[in-house]
């Protein structure tokens, strides 16, 4: 996990140049696609750059923009799942090239930590990529060390339980 | 420390990650927006305040130096108690035997 030191952080510029790929891949793994990470992390950084007296003034600025970033996550109001329609006739469009698995395609947990509820994801992300404390993903997400432990918890559940139904 | 099921999460967070191509960061302003609107809006508030002030200070100035020259001249009135103690004037029009009042009476 990339991480930036306060004493490299004489511009918002600078910060955000150096920020953005750690900020960006932070937001693909709570978003889990490439349009809403890069919403997420633009806005994100939107966001920096109005507070960035206060984020440059704060013991951790890291800390600061993480939680700009989980907390503009959670709020994000996302549209119920969109479904896909088969276009017929003169709609149709023109036929592409077949699908061929990725290396995400080949993970076994990725896709379920996709399916997460976002609090959930978060949670896991912070916890298992961003390698946080208990304490520090609390702070992060402006909530109990319990309720932090009780979200792992219940999102390793709910993985390990879809890990299960995909063996069986 | 940690299950298979977490060291399997991990490994593959840090493969997805890893694995990204980044697009290029949005263009930015140069500086914070609400700290540029106020940067170039406090010198012109403060100007304005001065001028208000400046010109407050001015206006009180005139019309006590316009209300003189007529202070004087009640002052000098020949019918006038006050006219010959100047001292007592002020006290005389405060008790309620100002200029005025003996005038409509009169």
């Amino acid at each position: 996990m990339p991480t930036i030191a306060h004493a490299e952080l004489p511009t918002f510029e600078e910060y955000a140049a150096a920020a953005w790929p750690s900020l960006y891949r932070r937001a693909y793994l709570l978003s889990g696609n490439h349009a809403d990470a890069e919403d997420l992390a633009q806005q994100t950084i939107i966001k920096v750059h109005g507070a960035w007296s206060r984020v440059n003034r704060s013991a951790s600025p890291n800390a600061y923009v993480r939680r700009i970033l989980t907390n503009t996550f959670l709020s994000t109001k996302r549209p119920q799942r969109s479904h896909l329609e088969l276009l017929t006739g003169e709609n149709a469009p023109e036929p592409v090239a077949p699908h061929v698995d990725g290396p995400e395609d080949r993970m076994v947990l990725w896709p379920h930590v996709r399916d997460l509820p976002p609090r959930q994801r978060a949670v896991i992300v912070l916890r298992y990529y961003e390698q946080l404390s208990e304490a520090e993903i609390a702070d992060a997400l402006g909530c109990s060390r319990g309720n932090v432990k009780s979200t792992a918890h219940h999102a390793l559940l709910n993985l390990r339980t879809a890990l299960d139904g995909r063996e069986d | 420390m940690y299950s298979e099921l977490e060291q399997t999460l991990i490994h593959e967070l840090d493969d997805v990650a890893g694995n990204l191509v980044v697009p290029q960061p949005p263009a930015l302003p140069s500086a914070p927006p609400g700290r540029s609107r106020w940067q170039s809006a406090a010198p012109l508030l403060v100007a304005a305040a001065v001028v208000v002030a400046v010109l407050a200070t001015v206006v009180t100035m005139l019309l006590d130096v316009r209300a003189e020259p007529r202070r004087a001249r009640a002052g000098a009135e020949p019918h006038s108690y006050r006219g010959r103690r100047p001292g007592l004037s002020r006290g005389a029009r405060g008790a309620g035997g100002g200029f005025g009042r003996s005038v409509r009476r009169g």
